[in-house]
């Protein structure tokens, strides 16, 4: 990829069954310590149960999906606005990452992100978050999360070649409207997905019903 | 997120914003008092500026906890008359909030050594301004996170500082007739402000509608009504406390206004609790 072209990501949330692959290959190539995790898969779930004239219980609109998300190095990063001292840029690829000689911690852009993006790493009292796999790109391979997919439901590379693969759709609940960040993603969206902000379901994430205190992976 | 971690991961901030809005709270009261009690005794002025240089400094410790590395902050000076992003220019809150932080605190020691009238007058306006960029940081964010809004955390944070401010100067300056009656009156002010700010920030957030979570007062895991409803119900119990400070005798009343300034604190530091537990990009972190 030419480090001019603007990296994205594509998520085909029809192939995604939320195995957290991708999770776990991205933790292990980053060596993030518990509770930072670049790229997260969260479940959205909706509908409900009736009773029959049998007064038993069946599904009435029951759907569940998939979201893997990482950074999606928007054009109009929210993280970059709210960072106080600059470490938060843009650099080749339109990479969005730190500077982590410049980061003072503050979390803002953690505050500031949408999709969760920036997190921060205890251990050296910065902000961390996805880079794409920056050396890999360099190298001409794919972000880990890419290769580890066993469903192939993730691909990166230049955002404008994935979308006139994929096409233009980026707003899919429960992810925020396009409009507001300008995300590099493209989603190829599951028969039950709705446009954001128009979402009449819930997100799953377990480490919220399960009352730990953060992901465990 | 458990609410231990949301309680515990904002922490700093609690302490920090409710410190440095009590902080000017009582630099308004006090150059109040000053104007209309020509109470220029230069022993007072000091200690005056001796506490709000306590208070101001304590706010700015409490801050560097939610830092990971503080000593990074001189960066902040690249970012302290904004900066361009898409063609568009952006105004950096957060330096302008610590830029504000660190001119209070000069004008304190100022105040402190010096005793001087200029400075006395000078920290409530530095002050307010102070808050207003304070609120911008949040308010600038209102897009991503819904359940802010820059006018209402302005409201929010300048009731709070003349709530607490009136509570402040009550406890440690107050002495002739016509300092407890503005003192007072400003707690009163506060009070209604601030019962104000709460009751349209709790129906702000009762219309905000986001995908991921059916009721964004879930983000406080049921907790939103006992922070809000209990912080509010301590900072009315030492409004009571201030008032009737005045009807009981003197012997049940030595205290009573400290007592209630530790009780007010409470109550909006329970309050404030609730602002950062409602941050809806957290729920995607985990």
């Amino acid at each position: 990829m030419e480090k001019n072209k603007h990296f994205g990501f594509y998520l085909d949330q029809t192939r995604c069954v939320g195995c957290r692959t991708c999770q776990l290959a991205c933790k292990d190539y980053h060596d993030s310590p518990i509770g930072v995790s670049y790229r997260r898969v969260s479940e959205y779930e909706g509908g409900s149960w009736v009773k029959n004239e049998n007064n038993l219980l069946q599904p009435f609109n029951v759907f569940a999906y998939y979201n893997s998300i990482a950074c999606n190095h928007c054009d109009d990063p929210a993280c970059t606005k709210a960072c106080p001292t600059g470490a938060m840029h843009m650099g080749d690829y339109g990479i969005v990452d730190v500077d982590t000689s410049k980061c003072i911690g503050c979390k803002s852009c953690a505050m500031a992100c949408p999709y969760g993006a920036p997190q921060f790493n205890k251990h050296t009292g910065h902000m961390s978050k996805c880079n794409g796999c920056q050396e890999r790109l360099d190298e001409g391979m794919m972000p880990i999360c890419v290769d580890a997919c066993p469903f192939r439901a993730i691909e990166a590379g230049p955002i404008s070649e994935l979308r006139e693969k994929h096409g233009h759709i980026a707003g899919v609940t429960p992810l925020p409207a396009y409009e507001i960040t300008r995300p590099n993603l493209c989603i190829k969206p599951e028969k039950n997905a709705q446009p954001s902000n128009k979402g009449n379901g819930t997100a799953h994430l377990p480490q919220t019903l399960s009352e730990v205190s953060y992901d465990i992976v | 997120m458990t609410l231990s971690n949301i309680i515990i991961g904002e922490l700093p901030l609690v302490f920090f914003t409710v410190v440095a809005q009590a902080a000017v709270g009582l630099s308004l009261v006090y150059a109040l008092c000053t104007k209309l009690s020509s109470n220029a005794k230069i022993d007072s002025r000091k200690n005056f500026g001796a506490l709000f240089l306590a208070l101001a400094c304590f706010g700015i410790i409490a801050s560097v906890f939610h830092l990971g590395d503080p000593l990074h902050a001189p960066y902040m000076i690249l970012r302290m008359a904004g900066f361009s992003q898409n063609g568009t220019w952006i105004v950096s809150w957060l330096p302008l909030e610590i830029l504000g932080i660190g001119i209070m605190a000069l004008l304190g020691i100022l105040v402190m050594l010096r005793g001087s009238l200029i400075a006395i007058y000078a920290l409530p306006f530095v002050g307010f301004l102070t808050l207003f960029a304070m609120s911008g940081i949040y308010g600038s964010m209102a897009q991503i996170v819904p359940t802010w809004s820059f006018g209402l955390t302005f409201l929010l944070f300048c009731a709070s500082a003349l709530l607490l401010g009136g509570f402040t100067y009550r406890a440690f300056f107050a002495e002739v007739t016509k300092e407890i009656a503005l003192s007072s009156l400003v707690s009163i002010g506060g009070f209604v402000l601030f019962a104000l700010a709460l009751l349209l920030y709790t129906l702000h957030n009762a219309e905000v509608r986001i995908d991921a979570i059916a009721n964004v007062f879930d983000l406080m895991h049921g907790y939103y009504g006992c922070f809000v409803g209990g912080g509010l119900i301590l900072t009315g119990l030492a409004l009571m406390l201030n008032i009737y400070k005045d009807l009981l005798p003197e012997s049940f009343t030595c205290n009573m206004s400290k007592l209630s300034l530790v009780i007010v604190f409470i109550g909006v530091l329970a309050t404030r609790v609730a602002f950062y537990g409602l941050i809806t990009t957290h729920f995607f972190i985990g």
